[in-house]
């Protein structure tokens, strides 16, 4: 505090001015003051007082002293990234305060795919944020730069983080025993998908002191990279003390061809169902028709036999519409590997639709295809099932498994048929993110012209446009055909999703 | 004539997100038909729940939409120019349809009747009228700064101490009296420092400097016929005695140029926005500030974007430091530009400050444009130049600038009140980024 501030607080009633007072503030505006006073009109106290303090305060707005400091050697290296341009700056600066967290990760993913990063005027924003999905999809989008800034508060060492948020944690063991069930599933999963080995062995070491629908889990975990090793940990299953496991090893076991179960098996089926490739006459020849096989099939035994069961063959019938024969006829035939039938698939399929147990023969054959994943058949089996007369679960049902497992080529192929009827319009669904191009051409086509009852609109209709478009393809333009206000407004969402993707699209190429 | 819209511009039209986000949504040819633009306007017919005409002027950006919204500009304008953005080819050049071009020519009959009406207005006053009122408030601003005098000579006297527990009706009181004499500047200086009464430890310092710069004010009005017309000029300004816009427009300091927008700053509360924005003459070097008003929801009469040049005649309020200024009238598109204006040192910027405080004692603030400056993690932050010193920062975390610094010397504007710099822009790899102050 300066004399003159304490003169103004105390009063110039209590403190005087002095004679002079010249050095109230030590400053230039002193001697200012000191000429006021010594001139023919001397002001009162009071007034000197104020003009010397207004006089001060602009010096001192006038002549601030600069801090003496260097700007810091701490550079941030240069960045080989190419950075997010202006356009794309803004749609993530919307997006990274939004919930679109769909829209914000397909941003985030095609930037880095196209090798790009984080403009620096968002590097803020994206050291804030909290969830580690979004912070697993930012960091490696940081760059150089957000890597340098991440230093400099502690709230953003996430960012520094050696271990990326989807890596192994290297005390895996001492967290399984202290994690949840569906944790230690996950877990199991993550590990499965890197080292099938290791997993296999958790897996043996734990299974036995996990309830039934865990190690029903825990097998579903073994599906994934299924090879022989795992043969003597699923043997060992087929003694577990729920049924449902017991099957659930058995079938497993199934899809390794050269295990004793699967040989047993396939044995007790090919005794039952047979087929016979057809042949090619001289007439097919001549006219290029195929040779039509033929399966000859022999029910099973009435009287289920209970070691079928420790094969994986179940008695119980899981729904309506079929007789426990054809029950036990279905699961045959799913046990055998479809390329094991000497004619290509169109041709057995042909002879399947023929034969008096059809819709048997279809389903084992369905069945089989999804076990031993044999890709050749799904698009056959596919059309089979789209021709197939009779409407019901189990045509949805097969549909739907195969439609997920359909190859780009094929549902580019069936584009067109895909939006033809409400039966194969609900499949839309089902097929893998994202679409082939010209799929997702012909469903923005066919958009605004669907019935307002069909089930696209709404959640799915959102589902698609935000997964399943390829993000390419330009917006439906708006159709008079769009009536119902319902649906209107769905439409605009998808629309505006659908531009939205497309322009991050173009940004991030 | 090529369309040439920088979709930043286009977002800073927006009266606000929701219209922003809406415009989004319009900002694809799927609803819109019969697109086009000509020399003078864009236009094009969108689809909603019915067909609205939408046009915009491309002088000025003033918009109208055949839509019921009360926004200005519209989802439907905003959508028009984000789309003449993204895909300018998608706009042929053609004959503006009767729709538009009606429309034009109402604003050019309207601005011709406001231009005329001016006029009207300068001639219909009285001058012997005009100098009796003019003489009339000065007597009263006299006897309200006489009164004021005294008023503050009392607090000095009795010490300030005494002052700490008065209520601000007190402050309210004496505010009063100086609208009462027709002194609104010196009116609100007075309630400004009965705020300051709650400023922490500071407040005796604060109130001081405050009551020191009104003592000025009124030992200078009370000799304001000796003073150059300039500073005379400002001293009116700062009892409250103001020109309006036409006149400014008449008589003020008329610069042509091409300004760099420098800053674009607004700030907002629940009444009004007011947008400071920075301008820099390419050519002559002048600095303006130019100051819009808006109700909330609204847009301002100029478009003034940061990063971009406008060619304009730009008429300066008279003052002995001439900083305020009105756009009179625009002679061209903006452009874009991305390159950093020419700045100063942490020294050069402090000299011109004094120099600026030197020609008018009352200044708040100024523009600083800082050349190869890096920002400084300390409490307070700093900038710090290449000679060693550095200025402190008004507020915290500048975590963006720190972003765009990366710890290389970057440029930044922004306002220098005398203790702290409120950085509103800066330049760095190539592009400007506006910067919030925390």
């Amino acid at each position: 505090m300066n004399e003159l501030e304490r003169i103004a607080i105390l009063g110039t009633v209590q403190v005087g001015l002095g004679d002079a007072s010249s050095e109230l503030t030590h400053t230039p505006v002193d001697g200012l003051i000191a000429q006021l006073r010594a001139g023919p009109e001397t002001p009162e106290p009071e007034r000197l007082l104020l003009l010397h303090a207004g006089a001060h305060a602009a010096l001192r707005r006038a002549a601030a002293l600069p801090v003496k400091r260097a700007a810091p050697a701490d550079v941030a290296p240069s960045d080989t990234l190419r950075p997010s341009g202006l356009r794309l700056n803004g749609m993530l600066a919307a997006l990274l305060d939004w919930n679109e967290h769909e829209l914000l990760a397909e941003a985030l993913q095609r930037m880095a795919r196209a090798g790009m990063r984080l403009a620096p005027m968002l590097l803020p924003s994206a050291l804030e944020q909290r969830l580690p999905a979004r912070r697993a999809l930012l960091r490696p989008l940081l760059g150089a730069r957000g890597l340098w800034l991440a230093k400099q508060r502690a709230a953003w060492a996430w960012a520094l983080a050696a271990e990326a948020a989807d890596a192994l944690p290297a005390d895996l063991e001492q967290r399984w025993s202290e994690q949840s069930a569906a944790d230690r599933r996950a877990l199991l999963l993550q590990l499965r998908e890197r080292d099938p080995a290791r997993a296999r062995e958790l897996i043996a070491a734990h299974i036995a002191g996990e309830n039934a629908e865990q190690r029903l889990a825990w097998l579903e975990v073994m599906a994934h990279h299924l090879g022989p090793e795992d043969e003597p940990l699923l043997a060992g299953l087929r003694s577990d003390r729920s049924a449902g496991v017991r099957v659930a090893a058995a079938r497993l076991q199934w899809r390794l061809p050269d295990s004793a179960l699967a040989r047993r098996v396939q044995a007790r089926a090919a005794a039952l169902v047979q087929y016979e490739p057809g042949r090619r006459g001289l007439l097919r020849t001549l006219t290029g028709a195929q040779a039509v096989g033929r399966f000859q099939v022999q029910l099973p035994p009435e009287r289920y036999d209970p070691d079928w069961a420790n094969d994986g063959v179940v008695e119980v019938i899981p729904r309506q519409g079929i007789g426990q024969r054809q029950w036990l006829l279905l699961q045959l035939v799913s046990v055998m590997p479809p390329d094991r039938w000497p004619d290509a698939p169109e041709q057995v399929l042909a002879a399947a639709q023929t034969h008096e147990h059809a819709g048997v023969l279809l389903d084992g054959l369905t069945s089989a295809a999804v076990r031993f994943e044999s890709r050749a058949w799904f698009a056959p089996l596919w059309d089979c099932w789209r021709q197939w007369g009779t409407a019901s679960w189990l045509t949805d049902n097969a549909l739907a498994q195969l439609t997920r497992r359909l190859e780009p080529d094929a549902i580019t192929a069936r584009a067109g048929v895909m939006l033809q009827d409400e039966k194969a319009r609900a499949m839309l669904i089902h097929v893998p993110s994202p679409w082939p191009l010209a799929l997702g051409r012909e469903f923005v086509a066919h958009m605004p012209r669907l019935p307002a009852h069909g089930s696209l609109f709404g959640v799915a209709a959102r589902a698609i446009a935000l997964e399943s478009l390829p993000a390419e393809l330009p917006g439906p333009s708006t159709s008079d055909d769009v009536q119902a206000r319902s649906y209107a407004r769905a439409l605009d969402q998808f629309q505006s999703i659908v531009s939205l993707r497309r322009d991050i699209a173009q940004e991030t190429v | 004539m090529a369309l040439n819209i920088e979709r930043a511009s286009v977002e800073a039209l927006a009266p606000d997100a929701a219209a922003m986000n809406a415009a989004q949504k319009l900002a694809r040819p799927g609803p819109w038909r019969a697109l086009g633009h000509s020399a003078a306007a864009i236009w094009g017919e969108c689809q909603g729940s019915a067909i609205y005409q939408t046009r915009v002027a491309r002088n000025d950006w003033a918009a109208k939409c055949s839509c019921p919204s009360r926004k200005f500009p519209c989802k439907h304008a905003l959508g028009l120019l984000l789309l003449a953005a993204a895909s300018p080819e998608g706009f042929p050049e053609a004959s503006e349809p009767a729709w538009v071009g009606e429309w034009l020519n109402d604003r050019s009959a309207t601005q011709a009747r406001k231009a005329a009406r001016a006029k009207t207005a300068d001639k219909a006053v009285d001058p012997v009228a005009q100098a009796a009122r003019a003489q009339k408030r000065h007597a009263n601003i006299t006897a309200g700064i006489d009164q004021l005098d005294a008023w503050m000579h009392d607090l000095v006297r009795h010490g300030l101490a005494r002052v700490q527990s008065e209520s601000p009706s007190f402050w309210d009181a004496q505010a009063r009296r100086m609208v009462d004499a027709q002194a609104p500047g010196l009116a609100s200086r007075i309630r400004q420092l009965g705020a300051m009464m709650f400023g922490g430890d500071a407040w005796a310092s604060h109130v001081l400097d405050g009551l020191g710069e009104l003592a000025l004010i009124t030992h200078a009005y009370r000799r304001i016929d000796a003073l150059e017309p300039a500073l005379a000029a400002d001293v009116r300004r700062l009892v409250g005695v103001t020109l309006d816009q036409s006149e400014v427009r008449a008589h003020g300091d008329l610069v042509e140029d091409d300004w760099h927008v420098l800053t674009d700053r607004v700030e907002e509360d629940e009444r009004m926005q007011t947008q400071r924005a920075w301008l820099r003459g390419r050519k002559s070097g002048r600095s303006a500030l130019v100051l819009q008003f808006a109700m909330p929801g609204a847009s301002f009469e100029q478009l003034l974007i940061a990063g971009s040049v406008v060619p304009a005649r730009l008429a300066f309020w008279p003052s002995a430091a001439p900083q305020r200024a009105l756009v009179a009238e625009r002679l061209g598109e903006p452009v874009p530009s991305v390159a950093p204006p020419a700045g100063v040192d942490v020294a050069g910027a402090l000299d011109g400050h004094a120099e600026f405080v030197a020609r008018l004692p009352w200044v708040g603030r100024s523009l600083l444009v800082l050349q190869d400056v890096v920002p400084v993690r300390e409490e307070p932050e700093l900038l710090a130049d290449a000679s060693g010193l550095a200025l402190p920062l008004r507020g915290s975390p500048h975590d963006v600038l720190f972003a765009l610094s990366g710890g290389h010397p970057i440029t930044v504007a922004g306002e220098w009140n005398g203790r702290t710099l409120s950085p509103y822009s800066a330049w760095a790899d190539g592009g400007i980024t506006r910067l919030e102050v925390p």
